[in-house]
Formats: C-alpha cells, sequence, structure tokens
C-alpha cells in the first residue's frame, strides 16, 4: 500500500491551509513524485484525474507536515530510550515530516563522523526527514567551539549545546560571533548555570514543601537577558528554546523591537501543566526547563495566541522506565512528546480561540524560516511533506499506544482533539489510518 | 468477664483501686484484662498474694483479645507529618505517654509483637534514630533487622526498589527508611506491603523526630494548643523544621522561625509560622525555643560566612534566651554543634533543656508508631479475610 505505483497522489475534498501565504480554503492538490504539483481551490472539481491515486479528504485538514526543531533521538548512544527507527515512527504518527535532532547523544554530534552516521541512519529509516543539529563547544562542555563550518558542509543544520548552558559568557559570546561566518543559526536552552544545578523543580513553595532543590525562574530570563545582550553587540542569529517565563518573554520581544535576530520557542508541556503536575514526587514531570507555577503558564499560552512565541517545539525527550522509577533527585528530566504535539496544542485552537493556521504556522512555516528549509509550505514544486488532520476527532492519549520507545508522558488518558489520519513525505504515504481509503 | 474482674466485683472494689495496690497504672490492668499484655512475674505475684491465691497465671494466658483495637491514627505508613489530622496525632502521643508510664517504672519487655519484624533500612548515617527504632521493635518483643547500606547490594548497582522489593519478600511488618533523596520512602511505600515509617527523607521530613518533640513539649507544658514556639537554624535544609512546623500548627501553636535569609526556604508563610531574621525580635515572649543543627558544609560557601558570624546572631546563648519567657525551654535534635547554634554550658543545663528527654522519648513514640501500624495492618488483613 505504502508504494505508490501512479506516483501521483490526487487529494480530493480537503481543507488546505497553508500558513507561508495565508490559504485556508476547501479544495484539492495533487502531488507527482516527490513534489506538489498543482493545489487549489477548483484544482480537479471535485474529480480526481485517471491516473492519480485519489484520496478523499472528507473535509479534513491538509497542511504541510509538521517541523519539529527540538528532538532527542537518543541514538547513538542510548538506543534503549530510543532509536532513530522508532523516533521516525513516533514523529509521523504525530503528523511530523521532518525534525531537528539535538546533538547530546553519545557521542554528542561534534564532529563529522558523527553527522554522517545520523544522515546514514535516517536514509536507512527512509521515514521522517532528520536534520542533524551540532553542538556548539566540544562535547557539550561549554570551552572550546566545533568546527562549525565544516561541520555545515557535512550538514549540521544549527549549532546547540541541547539543554545545556553556556555559563562561561566569553564563550557563549564567542560562539555567536564565530557562527557569523557561516550565517549559523545558536540556538540555546536558555538556564543560568549555577542558580540551576542541581535544581530538579521550578524554586518556590512547592519545592519548598517537597524537600527537592528548586530552579529559580530568574535562572531563565537571567540568562536570556545576558544572551540578548551579548547578540546586541554580536549580530547573529540566536533562537531560545524552552521559554517558561514571563519576564522572559518580555525580554525576548523587547529585543525583538530592537531589530534583533532572535526568536523562541516552548513545548507544549509549558503552556498545558504547570508544577503542580510534579504532585508528589511524580518523575513523569521531571523536565528542564522545569514546569513553572499557574502564572506563568498562562503567560505562556497567552503568547503563543499573541504571537510572541514564534514555534512550538515537541521537547521530545524519551526515558526509559529505569530512568523515571527513582527518587526524584535521581530520576532523568524530560516527556516524550512527538506524538502528543498537535492534540495537546489544539487547546489553544479550542479553548484558546486562536486560528487553526495560525496554530499551523508555529509548527511548520515558522520553523521552515528559522531552519531556512524549502518545507513546512504547500508551494508548488517543493517537498510533498503534508500532513492530514482530523481536529474534532477526540479520543484519550494511550500510552500503550504510543510509538515512541519510551513513553514518559504526562498526557495518558488526557482528553484531547485532534488525530493525525495520514502523512506523507516526498510523496509517500509514510503514515496513515483506517480513517481514509484510498 | 476475666476472671480478675469477677473478683474485682465481689470485693466491691475496682480496677483503680487494684492498680494503686499493685502499683502499676490503671492503663497497664485493663490491657492484662483485655489479654493484650500478661503481667510480667513481679506483678503477676503480686496479684496472686493480693487475690489470696483466687487469681493464678492461667487466668492470664489464652484471652482472645474482645475489643478489636481502634485506632485513631488511621494511615498505612507514616510517610510525614503533613496531612495528618490532630486526632491522629493526638493518637500517637496518647499512646507514647502510656508507654513512658509503664516503662519509666523499670524496662519490660512486651511479647506483644512477638515474631514480627521491623527491618531497619537507613542510606544515611544516623546514631540515635536507627538505635532508638531498634530499641522500640526490641521492646514490642520484636525481631529487627539492621540493613548495612555500605555493605549491602545497593553498592553493587542494585536498584533501590529492588532492593525493597526483595526486602519486601521476606514479608516484614515494617519498614524504616532513612534517604538523602525526598520522596523516597513514598516511592517505596507505592511499591510494597508492609508499614513505611519514614525516618528522615532528604529535606523533606523526619515524622517521628517532630512527634517526640511534640511529646516532650505536652509533658513539660501539658499542652501545645497556644504555645508560642520558635524555630530557629537552618530551616531551608531541615526535614525536621519541615515536620515540627507543620506538626505545632496543625496542634494550635504559634510557630514563629527566625533564621538567617540565606537559610529560610521559600513559601513558609503558607504554612502560617511567622518568619524573623533577628533573634531577639522572634524570641519575645517564647514558651520553647528549638534549635536546628547547623550542617557543616553549609558553613563555607554562600549560605553563611563563618561560625563564628554565626553564632554571634543566631547561636543561642543566655543572654538571646532571656527574651523569651522566663520559664522558656530548650530542645535541639541532635547531634549538638557546641559554640555553633547553641552555647555549650547552656546545652548542658538540665533545667532549661529538653535535650537528653527527647532522646528518651524517641523510643516512647516509636514504640507508640509501630503499635499503631502494626494494629492498622492487623485490621486492614483481618477485614480482607471477613470479606473473603
Amino acid at each position: 500500500m505504502k508504494n505508490n505505483i501512479k506516483n501521483k497522489i490526487a487529494f480530493t475534498n480537503a481543507r488546505l491551509i497553508d500558513p507561508n501565504t495565508g490559504l485556508d480554503d476547501l479544495g484539492g492538490l495533487l502531488i507527482e513524485g516527490k513534489t506538489i504539483k498543482a493545489f487549489g481551490k477548483n484544482l480537479f472539481n471535485d474529480r480526481a484525474p485517471e491516473n492519480a491515486l485519489e484520496i478523499d479528504c472528507k473535509g479534513h485538514i491538509l497542511c504541510p507536515g509538521f517541523i519539529d526543531i527540538n528532538t532527542h533521538l537518543r541514538e547513538p548512544g542510548e538506543e534503549y530510550k530510543e532509536n532513530i527507527n522508532t523516533a521516525s515512527e513516533s514523529a509521523l504518527a504525530g503528523g511530523i515530516t521532518s525534525l531537528v535532532c539535538m546533538p547530546d547523544t553519545q557521542p554528542v554530534i561534534d564532529q563529522i563522523p558523527i553527522i554522517e552516521f545520523i544522515k546514514k541512519r535516517a536514509r536507512e529509516t527512509n521515514g521522517v526527514k532528520i536534520f542533524p543539529a551540532a553542538s556548539i563547544t566540544k562535547n557539550i562542555e561549554g570551552k572550546q567551539l566545533t568546527e562549525m563550518g565544516l561541520l555545515m558542509e557535512a550538514g549540521a543544520i544549527l549549532f546547540s549545546d541541547a539543554n545545556k548552558t553556556i555559563s562561561n559568557t566569553k564563550v557563549m559570546k564567542q560562539a555567536l560571533t564565530y557562527a557569523k561566518n557561516f550565517g549559523a543559526l545558536i540556538m540555546v536552552s536558555p538556564q543560568d548555570y549555577d542558580l540551576s544545578l542541581n535544581g530538579v523543580m521550578n524554586g518556590g513553595a512547592l519545592a519548598s514543601k517537597l524537600g527537592l532543590p528548586g530552579i529559580p525562574k530568574v535562572a531563565e530570563i537571567i540568562q536570556i537577558e545576558r544572551d540578548l545582550r551579548l547578540l546586541e553587540d554580536t549580530g547573529g542569529k540566536l533562537h531560545f528554546l524552552n521559554i517558561t517565563t514571563h519576564e522572559a518573554i518580555l525580554a525576548i520581544e523587547k529585543a525583538k523591537k530592537a531589530g534583533l535576530e532572535v526568536t523562541c520557542s516552548t513545548a507544549p508541556h509549558y503552556f498545558t501543566l504547570n508544577e503542580e503536575a510534579v504532585d508528589e514526587w511524580k518523575t513523569f514531570a521531571k523536565v528542564f526547563p522545569p514546569l513553572r507555577k499557574e502564572k506563568d503558564r498562562k503567560s505562556i499560552y497567552n503568547s503563543l495566541i499573541n504571537n510572541k512565541i514564534d514555534i512550538i517545539s515537541s521537547h521530545h525527550s524519551p526515558q526509559d522506565q529505569d530512568s523515571k522509577r527513582l527518587p526524584f533527585e535521581q530520576a532523568e528530566f524530560g516527556i516524550a512528546g512527538l506524538e502528543t504535539l498537535l492534540p495537546i496544542s489544539l487547546d489553544l485552537h479550542f479553548n484558546g480561540n486562536m486560528k487553526m493556521i495560525d496554530l499551523i504556522d508555529k509548527i511548520t512555516n515558522q520553523p521552515a524560516k528559522l531552519l531556512n528549509l524549502d518545507t513546512g509550505k504547500l508551494k508548488i514544486n517543493s517537498p510533498a511533506d503534508l500532513t492530514i488532520i482530523d481536529i474534532n476527532n477526540s479520543n484519550k492519549i494511550k500510552l500503550e499506544k504510543m510509538k515512541s520507545k519510551s513513553k514518559n508522558s504526562l498526557f495518558e488518558k488526557y482528553n484531547a482533539k485532534g488525530k493525525i489520519l495520514c502523512t506523507i513525505v516526498d510523496g509517500r504515504i509514510v503514515f496513515n489510518t483506517t480513517e481514509l481509503k484510498y | 468477664m476475666h476472671a480478675l474482674d469477677k473478683w474485682i466485683k465481689e470485693k466491691s472494689s475496682s480496677r483503680k483501686k487494684l492498680a494503686q495496690t499493685l502499683n502499676i497504672s490503671t492503663a497497664s490492668l485493663s490491657r492484662y484484662l483485655t489479654g493484650d499484655r500478661i503481667p510480667k512475674q513481679s506483678i503477676m505475684q503480686k496479684i496472686i498474694k493480693v487475690t489470696d491465691g483466687n487469681i493464678n497465671p492461667s487466668n492470664f494466658y489464652n484471652i482472645n483479645p474482645t475489643n478489636k483495637i481502634t485506632n485513631k491514627y488511621n494511615p498505612d505508613h507514616l510517610l510525614g507529618i503533613e496531612g495528618l489530622k490532630p486526632s491522629e496525632i493526638s493518637s500517637l502521643l496518647d499512646r507514647a505517654d502510656e508507654i513512658i508510664n509503664e516503662n519509666r517504672l523499670e524496662p519490660i519487655i512486651n511479647h506483644k509483637f512477638k515474631g514480627r519484624t521491623l527491618v531497619n533500612l537507613f542510606f544515611e548515617d544516623s546514631t540515635r534514630t536507627k538505635t532508638s527504632f531498634e530499641l522500640a521493635a526490641k521492646r514490642l518483643g520484636m525481631d529487627v533487622i539492621n540493613m548495612q547500606i555500605a555493605t549491602s547490594s545497593i553498592r553493587k548497582g542494585e536498584s533501590l526498589l529492588d532492593t525493597a522489593m526483595t526486602l519486601n519478600a521476606m514479608k516484614p511488618d515494617i519498614l524504616v527508611i532513612r534517604h538523602s533523596l525526598s520522596g523516597t520512602p513514598h516511592l517505596l511505600a507505592n511499591k510494597i506491603n508492609c508499614a513505611v515509617i519514614n525516618a528522615g527523607d532528604g529535606q523533606h521530613e523526619h515524622p517521628t523526630q517532630a512527634l517526640l518533640d511534640a511529646l516532650a513539649i505536652r509533658r513539660r507544658k501539658n499542652k501545645i494548643k497556644g504555645l508560642e514556639i520558635a524555630i530557629c537554624g537552618d530551616i531551608a535544609h531541615s526535614r525536621v523544621a519541615r515536620s515540627n512546623i507543620i506538626l505545632l500548627i496543625t496542634m494550635g501553636a504559634k510557630v514563629k522561625v527566625i533564621a538567617p535569609t540565606t537559610l529560610m526556604p521559600q513559601g513558609l508563610d503558607e504554612y502560617g509560622a511567622k518568619i524573623y531574621t533577628n533573634m531577639e525580635e522572634g524570641l519575645k515572649n517564647t514558651d520553647i525555643v528549638m534549635i536546628l543543627r547547623l550542617q557543616l558544609e553549609r558553613m563555607q560557601g554562600s549560605y553563611i560566612p563563618s561560625a563564628k558570624e554565626y553564632f554571634k546572631f543566631y547561636g543561642l546563648d543566655r543572654n538571646k534566651l532571656s527574651f523569651a519567657k522566663k520559664n522558656a525551654l530548650v530542645m535541639h535534635p541532635g547531634p549538638i554543634n557546641r559554640g555553633v547554634e547553641i552555647d555549650s554550658e547552656l546545652a548542658d543545663d538540665i533545667n532549661r533543656t529538653l535535650i537528653l528527654e527527647q532522646v528518651e522519648l524517641g523510643v516512647a513514640i516509636r514504640m507508640s508508631v509501630i503499635e499503631h501500624l502494626i494494629n492498622n495492618l492487623d485490621n486492614k488483613k483481618h477485614n480482607n479475610i471477613n470479606e473473603k
């Protein structure tokens, strides 16, 4: 079924959404080979061409495939948590057709052979498109810069030290400055090193009550303000991942207005849950940065609706059972998030009155722009990376149905709307459910 | 009716009078009568003598406890003070009080829980708490296993939960656990069948310490409600402080917390404690001064600059104590850093401090906790059988 011998697929009766052009209308779309050939309101006049495979979308949304800028694949090194095959299956089931994998693997993605390895594994897997991020500093130690130019030539899409912060201000300044030579994007998860050291949850009354060392809000704000000051001085492109605080958004907004090339993103758990999810040492709620107070959660939620946060990433951080079945302080950080990216984010549309096109923008067009990719949009001759979603299908999230190797999701039995019906990568149907027959 | 009760009736006496004659408490006597306990030999001889041989030892054996013990303490474990009701705390304290009244005469071994097992699982060094639990269990006739963590499988890489499951398979009745990480006893309690007692977890809680402190206060001041109690020292890193603050506020005391700002945790006011950074101010009108141990590692680095400075402003001496009420008492969970958090000579003043008394009461409170938990365990089994 997965091989389409006709080489052409005609999607009829679709609600086409393309945030890049602002299109949101019923119509059809034709793909030929690996690319989009045509699309529009009256493309087929409700009848597919004879020589194409027809897929009746039944009025469901057909939009660009999602692009996730923050995935931890765990391969190489921790294949017992996740590998490229399982992550790919998980991503495709979540409607994600492209992803950036974080370099905090073992070994770290800081050399050309590791990039080559990931590219090779991605080719073998032949599923989701994988764009490796290389580390900013060797072995993510925050000391020596990596060979950014060579790594980019080999295929590094951007540079990031993943969840680790470069605590040495001079190294960070040099990284931003040096990256400019290659127009490289620097991506950081901002959290002051010393203030967050040993911390395991949001600092405050609840952490005191549970007897856990906290990570204060100010750790995030300080780091963002430092890096923005540096960026002001050096120029270059900077992206902040995992924004969790109200003040961080204010700082970034100000910098954007001042003309700095800065963008930011957050993940579904940061606008859906607050620190109360930790409850009594629930290790599934241990994430880095930590879940904050309700006030911050709301602020993140509203900032997405007000377009102050550019992108939603999955922050997919699979952890096996043994890494979570430990006392809270010893347990690993992370939530598996590829498959819940859309269902959880849809709350913004249903309860936050965010337009569907604006929501899809944050997981397709915006990340494509950030990464300079020729996907994430409906455009003739662009790769046919597409997703069909039924946003009204409500079902409970079931962990056992998740395709990720690790099922450390906090959203078990969560009543979520939205179901991915079909995912297409380079014109191939790589994921589909029984709802759509063809 | 127990033969001894019949004898009392015939003689138109009362349990109270008989208890006085035997020089035991009425509570003890009634326990003999319900079969919960068997009089030890010296008492037994007295009973035979008083009743002119009408009552003999055989009257005390093979009595099925008639009235099922009804606990006011309902939880299956003791994981923390938080969430306990005042009546539950009182029940634990009342029983400890009775135990003291019996113990103080001379140590007796009560075979009530013969054959039952208590496991001491200590992942942190401890002298007083571990010994105290061991002694408490032994006085109840229990078998005690002390897990030496340094030599156990934990060092061989066995996971905490696997160790707990292994212990659980040996079917102990009580597992006492101390761990340097908060929430560990709760994690174990979810996975195993026996009753878990938290003997201190990270910076979270140390419930039996708070209970024994409350007992010490109640015995000296005859109440807890309405007392003004100051807790001074490293509040931020102290599990003793957390348990005490919650317990004392639950029992109606006015709690004041005195510490330098770097050692004060966030959110204390949410518990209802008043916060002070100045000893003289905070100690005013205080009935009880609880001094906490300052961990040596906090004396370097960014918490406080030196022990000298700490003692000058936050160490308890007679001068600072003079700001409290005249009859104010001083408590310390031990071990003491003399000349750091408390003046050495003041620490030794038995008229003002309860430090050694606290240790003594520790055994009684732990006996009370063990009794309550085993009773709950038995009641649960009993109910399960009935349901089947």
